[in-house]
């Protein structure tokens, strides 16, 4: 394995080991597992087809790009990471409008926040790499453009959790 | 169709869908879904409002 591969794999672990700590501080029961009605599983089992989906279309779309010389193969292994994150869009957002998505034992609140303090923190990565000259190497974007990426992510799904609230707030 | 017998139930306890919601231990939501018909929900939930609520499965669900 090269430092690279080692670097991913490093990355994975203290990444599940974040979105555990995450979810305790998440759920109001401090539960790692969140808790779902039958009608939330029932939207959540959609939301997972249309973010199949999703990540499809997108797949299609980045295939179009690098047969049509659009210059796609420049975006290195970050390219693999947009059909991942149109995925992962288009399944929360399924979920987020139909209610799906905060569990039973979720703090609302808290959830809106960290969501706003992830993708803040994700945009400054990729800010940073930009302002020195670390996002593109030899006409190759690298990896803090996953950063950006999951940044833009992450201000979307919070975007769409503050219309949700405000929505649900007037309906009750 | 809209289960405005549920409505009334509900509302004949004094009871908000939050209140409803977490007695049968669902989210408010889906409450909401149900009494606007947008949501038919399993038997076992049916079985669970009717409880709280103190009706039969026919007074509240069947049409």
């Amino acid at each position: 394995m090269t430092n690279a591969s080692w670097a991913w794999a490093i990355g994975i672990v203290v990444g599940i080991i974040l979105v555990i700590i995450l979810l305790r501080a998440l759920n109001r029961d401090g539960a790692v597992k969140t808790k779902y009605d039958e009608r939330q599983l029932v939207v959540r089992g959609k939301a997972y087809k249309v973010g199949f989906y999703s990540a499809l279309a997108a797949c299609g779309v980045m295939m179009f790009l690098c047969t049509g010389n659009f210059g796609a193969e420049k975006l290195g292994y970050s390219g693999y990471f947009i059909p991942i994150l149109a995925g992962v869009v288009g399944q929360v957002s399924y979920c987020i409008f139909k209610d799906g998505y905060v569990g039973l034992n979720t703090n609302m609140t808290r959830f809106i926040l960290i969501m706003a303090l992830i993708g803040a923190f994700n945009l400054f990565l990729g800010i940073f790499a930009a302002v020195r000259g670390e996002l593109i190497v030899n006409k190759t974007i690298q990896g803090p453009f996953i950063n950006l990426l999951c940044g833009i992510m992450f201000v979307i799904i919070f975007a769409e959790l503050v219309v949700k609230k405000a929505i649900d707030a007037r309906e009750e | 169709m809209k289960n405005l017998r549920l409505k009334a139930a509900r509302a004949g306890m004094d009871l908000s869908q939050e209140e409803l919601a977490k007695a049968v231990g669902v989210s408010r939501q889906t409450i909401s879904a149900i009494e606007k018909g947008d949501y038919n929900p399993t038997i076992n939930l049916c079985i669970a409002i009717c409880k709280v609520l103190g009706k039969t499965l026919d007074e509240l669900f069947w049409e």
